[in-house]
């Protein structure tokens, strides 16, 4: 008689747990370290949480003047103006009881909290950032109309007639929509001017963000980029090198306080917090920083329909 | 104990309705916004049908973002935004303000009155928008003086001139299939363009 798997359910589970995690999907590309991006520094022991970036007009942009022999030259004043970036505290809490941890098997504990800070910094600096990139004031695009290579080329010339870096220096974040509506644009384009997907086997090497360039410029999708005109547009962006800046902050650890973490190459610290009489453990990150427009003519926001 | 029949069911104990505890409230499927103000620039103008209208920014309330300190007190952001010709819009222009806050994951959604959140099954679309009532409000702020009437110098170098090159660039591909209504289209913009600016002055 055969034994059926009914007939050792005692000795059987009705599911188990695989070994292999599947995260929710979700966009987690980030500009978090972009070389595309002005680093103000870091407000650590300086006395302030507002850096201030002298921007003067120096380098050429006073020229000489002819003037006759034997005649006196007068002095010519420097313009200087500036920008300001303050940072703030960006937190994300988890509660981690210890039932929570020794029931775990597949990875979802304390330490997995601890690294997940990383992304959710990373994101919400791309959140703070996408949130400033959307008010420069050139811009382009028409309002509820599909973005088109006719929209890139008028953000281009807009940054080339502004005497912008070239194309090596700018970088261009957009909605997932205004990407895919530009591709569609650029399928009917031939010649001289094509998009580029292979560069470097960028799309294979790369994450979510990097969809490719186009005329040398990177193109970077972000799902964050923000709405324009009521909802009807978003506000994605093309700037050089300059045109944002942004500082962080990094606090020193407390001695005798809860264990700290600093997770390397990054200015986030996540602090622990035993809460003995719950059974649980408090994962506390904290990401001081803040992000500003630096020089408003290095860039152009890009409005086209959602 | 004795019990009496006839009297109120329950001996007179009345139902209530329940309140939803904080834990069951309804909320959008929307990640929260910060609250914010939108903001006129005298670059940022726009043509709508056959009409030049302003192209508002929005100015979020978020710390650490365009000079919003740590206490959410925005004297520096406001400062950065005036000395670059920005003009913040007060909630006030229109009676019922122009923000709406949902709750939303996380805090609230926080949008203008003119969209509607949208979301099936938990997943967020794109909300619906009041296009009509938003150019309304256009309309409105340019005609109270809440933001000064386009300079058609600034338009002829803005707008204008971007459409020309846009033009341009077309008719070195007109050979192209497909390119030829579109060069018409931009053409009839590009005229609709000049007559509002025409009429700006």
């Amino acid at each position: 008689m055969a034994i059926k798997y009914t007939d050792v359910s005692a000795a059987r589970l009705s599911e188990v747990l695989s070994a292999d995690m599947q995260l929710a999907l979700a966009d987690r590309f980030s500009l978090w370290g972009s070389p595309a991006i002005h680093y103000a520094g870091d407000a650590g022991a300086r006395g302030s949480t507002t850096i201030k970036v002298p921007i003067p007009s120096l380098n050429g942009v006073n020229r000489m003047a002819a003037i006759a022999e034997n005649a006196s030259t007068a002095a010519t004043a420097l313009t200087l103006t500036s920008a300001t970036v303050t940072i703030a505290r960006q937190a994300l809490q988890r509660d981690a009881t210890d039932l929570l941890n020794l029931t775990d098997s597949v990875g979802i504990n304390t330490q997995a909290f601890i690294t997940d800070m990383v992304g959710a910094a990373a994101m919400r600096f791309q959140e703070m950032l996408v949130n400033i990139t959307d008010g420069f004031t050139a811009t382009v695009g028409t309002t509820t109309v599909d973005m088109s290579v006719d929209d890139w080329f008028s953000a281009d010339f807009t940054l080339t007639q502004a005497s912008a870096p070239g194309a090596a220096a700018r970088i261009a974040c957009l909605y997932p929509v205004q990407v895919t509506d530009l591709r569609n644009s650029i399928r009917a384009e031939a010649g001289a001017f094509q998009y580029r997907t292979d560069v470097m086997g960028w799309l294979e090497a790369a994450g979510q963000g990097p969809q490719g360039s186009f005329l040398g410029v990177p193109i970077l999708s972000s799902s964050l980029v923000p709405t324009a005109n009521a909802g009807a547009d978003s506000a994605g962006a093309m700037w050089a090198y300059g045109a944002v800046t942004y500082a962080d902050g990094t606090p020193s650890a407390v001695r005798g306080a809860g264990d700290v973490v600093f997770p390397a190459g990054s200015k986030l610290y996540v602090e622990l917090e035993r809460d003995a009489g719950g059974a649980l453990t408090k994962i506390v990150g904290n990401y001081f920083v803040g992000v500003s427009i630096l020089q408003q003519g290095l860039g152009v926001s890009i409005i086209t329909d959602r | 104990m004795a019990h009496t029949f006839g009297e109120a069911p329950n001996g007179g104990i009345q139902p209530t309705t329940p309140v939803r505890p904080a834990a069951m409230a309804e909320r959008l499927p929307h990640a929260a916004t910060p609250l914010f103000f939108l903001k006129f620039h005298p670059l940022r103008w726009q043509l709508i049908g056959d009409e030049l209208l302003p192209l508002l920014g929005t100015f979020r309330v978020d710390l650490g973002v365009g000079g919003v300190d740590k206490t959410g007190n925005t004297d520096e952001a406001d400062l950065m935004d005036s000395k670059t010709g920005w003009i913040r819009i007060p909630w006030e222009v229109i009676p019922d303000s122009y923000i709406r806050s949902w709750p939303a994951q996380g805090g609230m959604y926080n949008c203008t009155k003119w969209e509607t959140p949208q979301h099936v099954g938990g997943r967020v679309l794109a909300s619906k928008v009041d296009e009509a009532g938003y150019h309304d409000f256009l309309r409105m702020l340019v005609r109270e003086g809440y933001v000064p009437k386009p300079d058609p110098a600034v338009i002829d170098q803005t707008l204008v001139e971007t459409q020309r090159k846009r033009i341009q660039n077309l008719v070195g591909e007109s050979h192209k299939p497909g390119v030829q209504p579109i060069l018409e289209r931009e053409e009839k913009r590009l005229a609709a363009m000049e007559r509002a600016n025409g009429a700006a002055v």
